[in-house]
């Protein structure tokens, strides 16, 4: 079982330096799409009796971050009219050492911190950390809108991560409440995009500087 | 039915709560809106008054009332109200004052009508007694910290009333920075504390300062000193005193000057007394010394104003002053083990706050009508009012006398009280306390003569000779619920100026309580007719007395009239005028002249800025017109409060390119802070 989670968690480890690597936005999106995916069969993996709601979670998890956020990107694009490329604020080599020296911290970290025996052993918090790290290292480093979804997408699975910790405490339930708020927020942010796009023919964040004050 | 404090401070809270709810439900109706908020106010001022006095009368046998606010709705926080006996004495204050300041504004917010929303001022008045009365019952940081912060707003709100004038906006936003200030200088110090106990109320902090290593319970004392003070308005943390205080509606400022600057001091007492423990040396010198410097400065800028209600302003800084001197005194005294001395000082120190808080209260309220009937702050422009409100002048004129310091009234009995504590600090053996009590005694002296100077002016020219300006020749007496307000604190000045040795008596479970010292037996002497000074070489005194030999001696001139000049011929004539025909009213004395020989004599604290210009045709001898300008610029302003409201500019526009408008950038932040907490964390 531990093997399989640390498999599963280490291959979501993977996509964040995918995701970091990504010249082009559609590759971006199938990375985080394929991240949610994964993390979405964790809880059938950490719980340990089979009631219908851990795989109505699942199934609803693995769809929404597998397929329903990934169309609405794809379909932003598409009708705003995006350039595939990803336009990098930080270089992608410098993005990668990054997000490796944050999978080697996190893993350092995780070691000096007071954790419950049962998950000592596994890379739940290192792959936690990671991620956020990753989808931080994104949201700050990608200057279009499209991009720093992505980011904010992989953000959350590393909350999500550090939530499967705890997931004989709180009830899945809440977890569903989360994926509706991510669903919702994705879907806003697609209008806004297809807004900003037309107000200002751009979704560069970066000419929203003239916005402030 | 039995009437418990627990019960009528409840009603008196729930009376001010009613009114506020009252004054909100009524915006667009003025006259029932006034009447109800006022109303209401008074009335709960009463309900207050009475659990006051029950809980202080009853003296040390009584339990302490305690019970929670909202039990059933908060399950997890506790507010708790504890009635003890400091709280007590300064839920007398706030009830004494709201009481007489209710009934007053009946007639004063009629002024307002068709102009302000009289019911949004009742509502926050009501507001402000309901927050103040909670902060001084509160029994725990919460409702403490809560009701504090509470009361700053409702006061800011109540400054910035007439928010349509921008020298009452820049008042009103002066003072609200100074307030957060103080909240977070106090929130901070009782973080301190909170750490010693562990736990939020009032008695488990008793004490707690024996607990606390040495340096956290300096920076306490420190922390409560600056943030109590900008509250109680000690210089030099005073200057939003004499901005807030003129600006706001008078029945207002009447509430700030006479209860909310005594926030201060209740908070400093409960502190020091109650929390810190037995307090070194340093801490009472500070104290005494800070009190000192206010008083002297306060008065002293008091003398150079002629805005009636900015004058007012700066003696309130003195009387926060000569209290803080009974209480660095009364701090001294615990250090070198004097617990009856000490409680003399803090006797002292206390019967000043209430003195202050009614003569002050009804300064302003008088203050108030002179404004209600004259429209103007401007002293210059008053004059002869005596004989237009002739009921108003003389309120005012015992006002005067009571803060003058003269007998038979209560300014006398509390500074001739403190000068008792100082004197007797002579006698004791460090050198240190030999030196600066004397220097203090002193200066209260030169307080008390230059504050009675201050007031023969402040009397003078906007009582008595003839009107100077069309203002002061239309005026006419105020409503009688007006006079009725004004005429109750009057009597309390009276009152409270006579019978000294009753009053202290209701102190003793104060002090009981404090520092376990109850001396009203030793201060009375002679059947409570002469109040004492605890040793036989300290001198006596008998205001009543006094007074009755006054009575006395009133009919000798009489007599002496009657007997030798009863059969003369009387012959009236007109006033000498020099021989220049027709004396006219610009010819008076004015306030800015009559305080020229002191602005002389402290020349170099004022650094006094004049101006003199002459019109001329031909030569400078034949002048046509002459133009004299004057004004003295507060010496804090120019010397610590620009440079520092400088430099807080230069370093907010350093800080400012920091908002860079970009969301990249306010990530790299929010990413840097995230490390920098997990690595502190780890």
């Amino acid at each position: 079982m531990t093997g399989a989670l640390n498999l599963l968690v280490a291959l979501a480890m993977g996509l964040n330096l995918l995701a970091l690597g990504s010249s082009r936005l559609p590759s971006l999106i199938r990375a985080a799409a394929v991240q949610g995916m994964v993390l979405g069969v964790l809880p059938l993996l950490l719980e340990h009796e089979f009631h219908g709601l851990v795989w109505v979670v699942a199934a609803a998890t693995i769809a929404i971050k597998g397929f329903v956020i990934p169309g609405l990107l794809r379909r932003a694009l598409r009708t705003a009219h995006i350039d595939r490329e990803v336009e990098p604020l930080l270089g992608f080599i410098p993005s990668l050492l990054l997000g490796a020296m944050a999978a080697i911290g996190a893993v350092a970290f995780a070691g000096a911190l007071p954790l419950r025996p049962e998950h000592a052993g596994t890379l739940l918090v290192p792959g936690a950390f990671a991620t956020l790290v990753g989808g931080l290292l994104l949201l700050m480093g990608r200057s279009k809108a499209i991009a720093q979804v992505c980011g904010y997408l992989i953000l959350e699975n590393g909350i999500y991560l550090f939530g499967l910790l705890l997931i004989h405490a709180t009830p899945l339930i809440v977890e569903a409440g989360i994926l509706l708020d991510l669903t919702v927020g994705v879907f806003v942010i697609g209008i806004i995009v297809d807004r900003i796009q037309r107000e200002f023919d751009t979704l560069d964040t970066r000419k929203l500087t003239s916005l402030r004050e | 039915m039995n009437l418990t404090p627990a019960m009528l401070l409840l009603v008196s809270l729930c009376g001010y709560a009613i009114g506020a709810a009252g004054g909100m439900l009524l915006l667009r109706r003025e006259r029932p809106a006034n009447v109800w908020c006022f109303g209401v106010a008074a009335l709960s001022g009463l309900s207050g008054l009475l659990a006051a006095l029950l809980m202080l009368a009853g003296g040390t046998g009584t339990g302490i009332p305690q019970f929670e606010l909202f039990r059933p709705l908060l399950p997890y926080i506790h507010f708790s109200v504890r009635l003890d006996a400091l709280s007590a004495f300064f839920l007398l204050i706030v009830s004494l004052l709201g009481l007489a300041i209710s009934l007053f504004s009946l007639g004063y917010a009629k002024g307002f009508f068709g102009r302000k929303n009289v019911g949004v001022l009742g509502a926050l008045f009501n507001a402000l007694l309901l927050a103040t009365t909670t902060m001084f019952v509160a029994g725990d940081l919460w409702l403490f910290l809560i009701a504090w912060e509470l009361m700053a707003l409702t006061a800011f709100c109540l400054v910035s009333f007439e928010h349509e004038k921008a020298e009452t906006r820049k008042a009103g936003v002066l003072y609200f920075i100074m307030s957060h200030i103080d909240a977070g200088c106090i929130i901070l110090g009782f973080l301190l504390l909170f750490q010693a106990s562990g736990d939020y109320s009032f008695t488990s902090l008793h004490d707690i300062g024996a607990k606390m290593s040495p340096g956290k319970r300096d920076a306490a004392f420190l922390l409560f000193l600056v943030g109590f003070g900008i509250k109680a308005g000690i210089v030099p943390l005073h200057i939003w005193l004499p901005a807030a205080h003129p600006v706001a509606p008078s029945n207002v400022s009447a509430l700030m000057s006479g209860v909310i600057i005594k926030t201060g001091i209740y908070g400093f007492t409960r502190v020091c007394f109650d929390f810190l423990g037995t307090p070194p040396l340093w801490w009472g010198v500070t104290v005494l010394t800070v009190g000192t410097i206010s008083a002297v400065l306060g008065v002293l800028y008091a003398l150079m104003e002629h805005d009636l209600k900015r004058l007012l302003a700066y003696h309130s800084i003195e009387n926060i002053g000569i209290i803080l001197m009974g209480l660095g005194a009364a701090l001294m005294f615990l250090h070198t083990g004097h617990p009856l001395l000490a409680t003399l000082g803090l006797i002292a120190g206390l019967y000043h706050t209430i003195n202050h808080a009614t003569f002050k209260g009804l300064l302003f309220l008088g203050a108030g009508a002179v404004l209600h009937a004259t429209h103007t702050r401007n002293m210059e422009e008053m004059g002869g009012l005596i004989k237009r409100m002739p009921q108003t002048a003389f309120f005012f004129l015992v006002g005067a006398v009571a803060i003058s310091a003269l007998p038979p009234l209560n300014g006398f009995v509390s500074e001739w009280l403190t000068y008792q504590a100082l004197l007797q600090g002579f006698g004791t053996t460090e050198s240190l306390m030999r030196l600066i009590f004397p220097l203090s005694g002193a200066m209260l002296a030169l307080t008390g003569a230059l504050a009675a100077a201050c007031f023969v002016k402040a009397f003078g020219i906007t009582f008595l000779a003839q009107p100077r300006s069309a203002h002061a020749e239309h005026a006419h007496e105020v409503s009688l619920t007006m006079r009725l307000g004004m005429g109750l604190l009057a009597a309390v000045c009276v009152v409270l100026g006579l019978f000294p040795t009753q009053f202290v008596r209701l102190l003793d479970p104060l002090t009981q309580q404090i520092i376990g010292q109850q001396l009203s037996a030793q201060l009375s002497l002679a059947n409570g007719l002469v109040l004492g000074s605890l040793t036989a070489k300290g001198g006596t005194v008998s205001t009543l007395g006094l007074a009755s030999m006054a009575l006395c001696l009133l009919p000798i001139p009489f007599g002496l009239w009657w007997v030798f000049a009863r059969k003369t011929k009387v012959r009236r004539g007109p006033t000498w005028d020099c021989g220049q025909r027709g004396l006219t009213p610009r010819m008076e004395y004015t306030a800015t002249g009559f305080s020229k020989p002191i602005r002389m004599v402290f020349k170099a604290l004022f650094q006094p800025h004049r101006e003199v210009q002459r019109e001329y045709d031909f030569s400078p001898y034949f002048a046509k017109n002459l133009r004299f300008e004057s004004h003295v610029e507060e010496v804090f302003e120019r010397r610590i409060y620009r440079p520092a409201r400088i430099l807080i500019l230069r370093a907010s526009r350093r800080i400012r390119t920091l908002q860079a408008g970009s969301v990249h950038a306010y990530l790299l932040y929010i990413f840097v802070t995230l490390l920098a907490l997990l690595l502190f964390a780890s």
